[in-house]
């Protein structure tokens, strides 16, 4: 199969990937996975740890390239394409939601949502309002100046969601969105983020330990071993 | 631009002040010392220029072409120009040979005469100079041919009355050579002494003063021909200059310590920096930026601030200056003269070097962070050659060392220094680490305070080398201060000679050593002096023996032998042996630099003719000789015996109590024996090392505000870690107590080494500068070896467990927060 030959928004085949110990002996991470994820599609990788998730979360980013086989977005090969040609896709189509939030300290909670904006090349006063428009639909309309450190969890989470799709991505990842918050929280987050897939019509993969997270999602996949297998939902 | 509105946010948010801070003082550290230094340097120059008679001075047999005073008036310059040479002065029966000087407006051009009404009168500055028809004798000559003011005498075909009685010169020169009595006229009076025929061996000074000098110098002095010589300080008044010179250099040293100690402050605070920047970078690549764009935000980033925090730095120091300078200068001079705009451009681009030679391996760090670590926080990154790092570092510290010293020796030596320092220092650090390993497993305190140094040997290792640097920096400026100041001190110390008595016949030696002791006096051993000039080397002539190398000017003349056993002060051997009181005649020791200049060896032969005999000697030792010293001090000593054939006058140095009465009281009691007084040079010596003293001393507070810095920016850069570690510690029930006792062990530890490294590190740069730029003797500290380790070790400890409190008194659930954030 070649990605022309898929109207899917992201393609993976026979991707296999590893790494060398401090011994030198290849350690294999992921073996042969096949994926395809249609345009507004929500999926869910659920294994256990040590499996490979994050892994393979980097490589359909673009975050790191397999070691072998290849992932096509949107029919472009991300192997083919440059560290600058992946990075360039990633600011336009991909957006990121992490488990330790990743916010900067510095930055209030709008000047964080900002960021990606001003790093696209938006003017500051657009870049302001569109991030203060998203916070607002996070729930952080009042928090706008507050750093941080003087957000709970859960809003620290939201203003990383409003980071995520301040750029209006055609692509959401999400790695272990829920897994720094309570349950009551991650809830909460989890019902944020769905509604935002549904309303942007953004595709969501997301990485998951935790069960009911993953059956919200339109499919499961499973990774043990290396192995990749989809879960009938 | 995104990157000056990041920079911006991160100030707004304090997360940019340490680096700022330290950016600042290191500028503001620097800035001001240069500043002082060398408004104290300009100070001590302006001064001793008067010693000169001028910036520049030239000596000819004949004038100088009007094209070179043409030009140097084209310059702005003003020049005078003298007339020295030797002859007979009368009066009645009396006859002396006297060194005359003929002069003429606008000599002096800096200083000033100091003349009496009488020869018991006191000195007072005059601008005048001697009319025509008038001679200023001084009193050496007025006491040997019994005159005073009023009374005339013979000059050539010429009377002429003497109006005045010179004290002072200020372009005489100290050395004994230059002692004969002295005789100054007018110029215009000089033809009518019929004294100056052709062939009459005479030496013009032509003087220029004015703020071209040195550039006029650049110009003139490649066309003088060889009997045209251009001299400066250093070799027109090598007394003074000697000392002169040595001042600069401890003030360029302590200068050049205090960049040192800076550039460690920014490499710590900066690398702190690229390390909480380490998510921001791969948060950025993950958001679709380059690695380029990632390195142009933070270079930009850095850039700017360095260039804010350096002007901020350089407008500080100018802030400070005046009351730095007022607490300086009223103790040394009424005006300090100002400094001009030099150290600011320097201050500000000494801050940019430093940030760029120490911080540039941080940027390429942060450029190579792959965007995979906003998933994997252990992800490995790619880190920057060590190669790169310390080479970037030390290209930067040498560059500046040369722009700081100008001096190509000091800046190889710290250089070397240096980078010995950082080698040993990673040697040591592993061997330290290692044997420090197997305390791990002793629990409790020293466990978890040594887990940190054992388990980051890259971070120890950086902050050892840090802590040596400062230590290293501060020792050798507090020992400049202490050691090398009073070192040199004691060789003019207040009991130093202050006055020569030549010309003391055979049959008055016992007479006037009676005469000096009876007075209560210090006197150095009397010496005979017989002339002589070198003429052969191992059997050849002085010429063959030197072939194609210049001969030196000090054998082309008559030299200054002496016999003696007795060393005395200012003169050591430093190679062979002086003599023993069995030795025979027929030895001699050398100078050890004209002996190097003259190629000798020991066992080497000299032949030296004394008027129409000759003296051969081996030559068994050479000797280190202090010019500065004042006491009589002579390039050829022989041993007892070797010259007694010789008719021969004998010479000695004197400390006076009262300079001008006991000299006049010496002199009338020994009339032909010609007593000088030198302590105006003497008082000049010491006002420079004074001052060089006060503005050592002054360097020294600001690296110790700057040690404490790097200190604490040091201490800092290893807080996330000690932090997270202090938390896991508190969440499993250790109590602070526990952590206390374990940031004691660990910061103690870490001291302990760095004050190892730094004495070591003391005794190696400063015996390179001390033998080879100082020429200094050097002192091997060995109680640096106990003291340094324990003062650092209890220093540190001290200001780690402060800067690390936090850690100790908050929550682990607050402490973890902390550090997640």
């Amino acid at each position: 199969m070649s990605a022309s030959d898929s109207s899917a928004l992201l393609v993976a085949k026979e991707v296999s990937h590893g790494f060398n110990d401090l011994e030198g002996r290849y350690l294999s991470i992921l073996n042969s996975i096949d994926l395809e994820v249609q345009s507004g599609d929500s999926v869910a990788i659920v294994g256990p740890s040590g499996a490979g998730k994050s892994t393979l979360l980097s490589l359909l980013a673009g975050l790191d390239i397999p070691s072998e086989g290849e992932i096509w977005f949107k029919g472009s090969s991300l192997g083919e394409l440059s560290e600058d040609g992946r990075s360039s896709l990633r600011q336009s189509e991909v957006g990121f939601v992490f488990q330790t939030f990743q916010l900067l300290p510095g930055l209030s909670a709008l000047e964080n949502v900002m960021l990606p904006l001003e790093l696209a090349g938006m003017g500051v006063k657009a870049a302001r309002a569109r991030a203060a428009e998203w916070l607002g639909r996070v729930g952080l309309g009042e928090r706008l100046g507050h750093r941080p450190r003087m957000l709970s969890g859960g809003e620290q989470q939201r203003c990383a969601v409003a980071r995520a799709f301040v750029t209006e991505p055609s692509l959401l990842f999400a790695d272990e969105p829920t897994g720094n918050l309570d349950r009551a929280t991650g809830d909460a987050i989890c019902d944020l983020l769905f509604e935002l897939n549904e309303s942007t019509g953004a595709t969501l993969i997301l990485v998951t330990h935790d069960t009911p997270l993953a059956k919200r999602c339109k499919r499961v996949l499973t990774l043990d071993s290396g192995e990749l297998s989809e879960v009938a939902t | 631009m995104i990157a000056l509105r990041l920079l911006w946010r991160e100030l707004r948010a304090g997360h940019l002040t340490v680096l700022a801070i330290a950016i600042a003082v290191a500028v503001m550290a620097m800035t001001s010392t240069h500043a002082v230094t060398t408004r104290i340097d300009r100070a001590m120059v302006a001064e001793a220029t008067t010693l000169l008679g001028g910036d520049l001075r030239v000596r000819s047999p004949k004038s100088l072409p009007a094209a070179f005073t043409d030009q140097a008036e084209s310059e702005g310059l003003a020049w005078a120009e003298t007339l020295e040479f030797a002859s007979v002065i009368g009066h009645g029966e009396a006859f002396e040979l006297s060194a005359l000087k003929v002069v003429e407006a606008p000599y002096p051009l800096t200083g000033a005469l100091e003349v009496a009404d009488s020869k018991q009168g006191i000195g007072e500055t005059t601008l005048q100079l001697p009319g025509s028809g008038e001679a200023w004798i001084d009193l050496q000559l007025a006491t040997r041919l019994s005159v005073d003011v009023g009374d005339s005498v013979e000059v050539g075909e010429r009377d002429l009355l003497v109006s005045k009685i010179l004290v002072f010169e200020p372009d005489r020169g100290g050395s004994f050579f230059s002692l004969t009595p002295r005789l100054m006229m007018n110029r215009v009076d000089l033809d009518s002494t019929d004294l100056v025929q052709p062939g009459s061996r005479i030496r013009v000074y032509t003087l220029f003063s004015g703020a071209n000098a040195s550039r006029f110098g650049d110009w003139l002095e490649p066309q003088l021909d060889i009997s045209q010589k251009m001299q400066g300080l250093v070799d027109g008044r090598p007394e003074v200059g000697r000392a002169l010179t040595r001042s600069a250099g401890y003030l360029s040293l302590a200068g050049l310590l205090t960049v040192l100690l800076a550039g460690a402050a920014i490499a710590l605070t900066a690398r702190r920096w690229s390390e909480e920047h380490l998510v921001d970078s791969a948060l950025f690549r993950a958001f679709g930026m380059s690695g380029a764009a990632v390195l142009r935000i933070f270079t930009t980033q850095l850039v700017v601030l360095g260039a804010v925090a350096s002007l901020v730095g350089v407008g500080l120091a100018y802030l400070v200056q005046p009351i730095l300078v007022s607490t300086v200068s009223g103790l040394v001079t009424a005006e300090l003269p100002s400094a001009g705009w030099r150290p600011a451009v320097l201050g500000a681009v000494t801050g940019m070097v430093t940030l760029v030679g120490f911080a540039a391996p941080s940027l390429i760090y942060l450029r190579n962070i792959p965007p995979i670590r906003v998933l994997k926080r252990d992800y490995p990154v790619a880190t920057v050659s060590r190669f790169l790092s310390y080479g970037l570092a030390m290209a930067s510290l040498s560059g500046l060392c040369f722009l700081y010293s100008g001096d190509r020796k000091i800046t190889i030596f710290v250089t070397v220094g240096v980078f010995a320092l950082v080698v040993f220092g990673l040697l040591v650090g592993r061997l330290v680490l290692l044997v420090l390993a197997p305390l791990e497993s002793m629990g409790g305190a020293w466990r978890f305070g040594l887990q940190q140094l054992v388990r980051n040997p890259y971070t120890s290792a950086g902050q050892l080398i840090s802590f040596a640097l400062t230590g290293l920096a501060i020792s050798m400026i507090a020992l400049i201060r202490l050691d090398l100041i009073a070192t040199w001190n004691t060789q003019i110390a207040e009991d130093a000679p202050n006055a020569y008595a030549m010309n003391i016949t055979g049959d008055q030696v016992q007479a006037f050593q009676d005469e000096v002791d009876g007075m209560g006096l210090m006197r150095a051993p009397l010496y005979p002096i017989v002339r002589g000039t070198l003429q052969t080397v191992n059997e050849q002539p002085v010429d063959q023996w030197m072939g194609e190398e210049e001969i030196p000017r000090s054998v082309q003349r008559e030299l200054a032998l002496t016999q003696t056993d007795d060393l005395g002060g200012g003169s050591w051997v430093v190679e062979g042996r002086f003599f023993e009181s069995n030795d025979p005649g027929g030895l001699v020791t050398v100078e050890e630099q004209l002996a190097s200049r003259l190629g000798l060896s020991l066992g080497d032969r000299l032949s030296f003719s004394v008027g129409s005999a000759a003296v051969e000697a081996e030559v068994v030792g050479f000797r280190h000789v202090q010019w500065e010293s004042m006491r009589p001090n002579f390039f050829m000593v022989f041993s007892p015996g070797s010259l007694s054939e010789f008719e021969s006058t004998y010479l000695t140095s004197v400390r006076l109590s009262d300079p001008d009465t006991q000299t006049a009281a010496l002199s009338q009691a020994f009339p032909a024996v010609s007593v000088i007084s030198v302590e105006s040079i003497l008082e000049q010596i010491r006002g420079i090392l004074d001052r060089s003293a006060k503005a050592v001393g002054f360097v020294l507070w600001f690296v110790l505000v700057g040690g404490v810095l790097v200190l604490v920016a040091g201490i800092r850069t290893s807080l996330p870690t000690r932090n997270r570690e202090a938390a896991l510690l508190r969440s499993l029930g250790g109590s602070s107590r526990n952590l206390s006792q374990a940031q004691w062990a660990e910061f103690f530890v870490l001291g302990a080494v760095s004050g190892f490294l730094a004495a070591a590190g003391t005794e190696a740069l400063g015996y390179m500068l001390y033998t080879s730029v100082f020429n200094l003797d050097w002192t091997w500290h060995w109680l640096n070896w106990l003291l340094y380790p324990l003062i650092a070790g209890f220093g540190i400890a001290f200001l780690g467990r402060w800067s690390a409190r936090e850690s100790r008194k908050i929550s682990p659930a607050q402490l973890l927060r902390i550090i997640e954030s």
